[in-house]
């Protein structure tokens, strides 16, 4: 059995990271990127111009626990898996980072095109918007009220029928 | 997060949370679409919505709790999911739209209430004024 092709990524602050390929492919960017390139070139790093080491590093560690997973299902964007926010174990300790690493890891989710690698970054952010009341959304996410208090008066006015009575 | 990001995430959410998320700034407030009937019908199904006794009004286009309705709008064809469900109607739109004369009997949760005839409005015990 010949062994597993192994390509480099080039981080945002230069770090070279050496990768088996079939988990660098999670990324449908990469993916598409070294079908496009000629056999001998996918020895050469390639950059990935938008994320930095730590992130790239934390992605490749998803990846790499998830290269197994089967592809995603065409019925993507139905609206009961949308709202489903459970997350399976391992994902949810893998995401137990803080915010700004958080967001980081979503940007370079989206950048690098992991569907699934997305989905559970926002689920994760849904999951701390749950359950909490404007005020506190405000405080975990250090959201500005810009809001007059006229304003702020008719918007929650507006949405009094989401709430329970 | 870009905008993108933030839309994706709202996505992820279910009522009430966009509700609160965009009362939290002019951002998310412009951000959060109002639900669609469709939408509204759609998740009254899921088990949460269930779960909360959510209905959906299809006149103020709002989830109200069961005990908002009418029983006879909460059952058979009105029940989620079926036939009528995109025509049921809370009580306060049904009062609006001259559907209850006054005086109409009807039960909601169990109990028999009635349109005063003086006050019109929906009161849990014949005979009382409004």
């Amino acid at each position: 059995m010949s062994a597993v092709p192994k390509i480099q990524l080039t981080s945002s602050d230069g770090a070279v990271i050496e990768v088996d390929r079939p988990v660098a492919e999670r990324s449908v960017l990469i993916k598409h990127l070294l079908e496009d390139l000629p056999e001998e070139s996918t020895t050469e790093a390639i950059p990935v111009p938008n994320v930095n080491e730590a992130v790239l590093r934390k992605v490749l560690e998803w990846c790499e626990q998830h290269k197994k997973d089967p592809p995603p299902s065409n019925d993507e964007d139905s609206e009961s898996r949308k709202k489903c926010t459970d997350i399976d174990e391992w994902d949810q300790k893998f995401m137990q980072v803080d915010q700004e690493m958080l967001f980081e890891i979503i940007l370079a989710a989206n950048y690098l095109d992991i569907k699934a690698l997305l989905d559970v970054g926002c689920k994760t952010v849904a999951n701390m918007i749950k359950g909490k009341t404007p005020e506190e959304i405000r405080k975990t996410f250090n959201i500005q009220n810009d809001f007059t208090p006229e304003e702020e008066d008719q918007i929650r006015r507006e949405n009094e029928w989401a709430e329970d009575r | 997060l870009p905008t993108e990001m933030h839309l994706e995430i709202i996505s992820h959410l279910s009522i009430p949370s966009p509700q609160r998320l965009q009362q939290t700034s002019r951002h998310f407030c412009s951000l959060v679409k109002r639900p669609t009937l469709r939408t509204l019908l759609e998740e009254e199904s899921l088990p949460w919505a269930r779960e909360q006794q959510y209905l959906t009004c299809s006149e103020c286009v709002k989830f109200r709790k069961r005990s908002s309705f009418a029983d006879d709008m909460t059952v058979g064809e009105y029940s989620p999911g079926c036939l009528k469900a995109s025509q049921r109607m809370c009580i306060w739109c049904a009062l609006q739209n001259d559907k209850f004369p006054l005086g109409t009997l009807m039960r909601v949760g169990g109990r028999t209430h009635v349109v005063c005839l003086q006050c019109g409005r929906c009161r849990s015990e014949i005979g009382t004024k409004g």
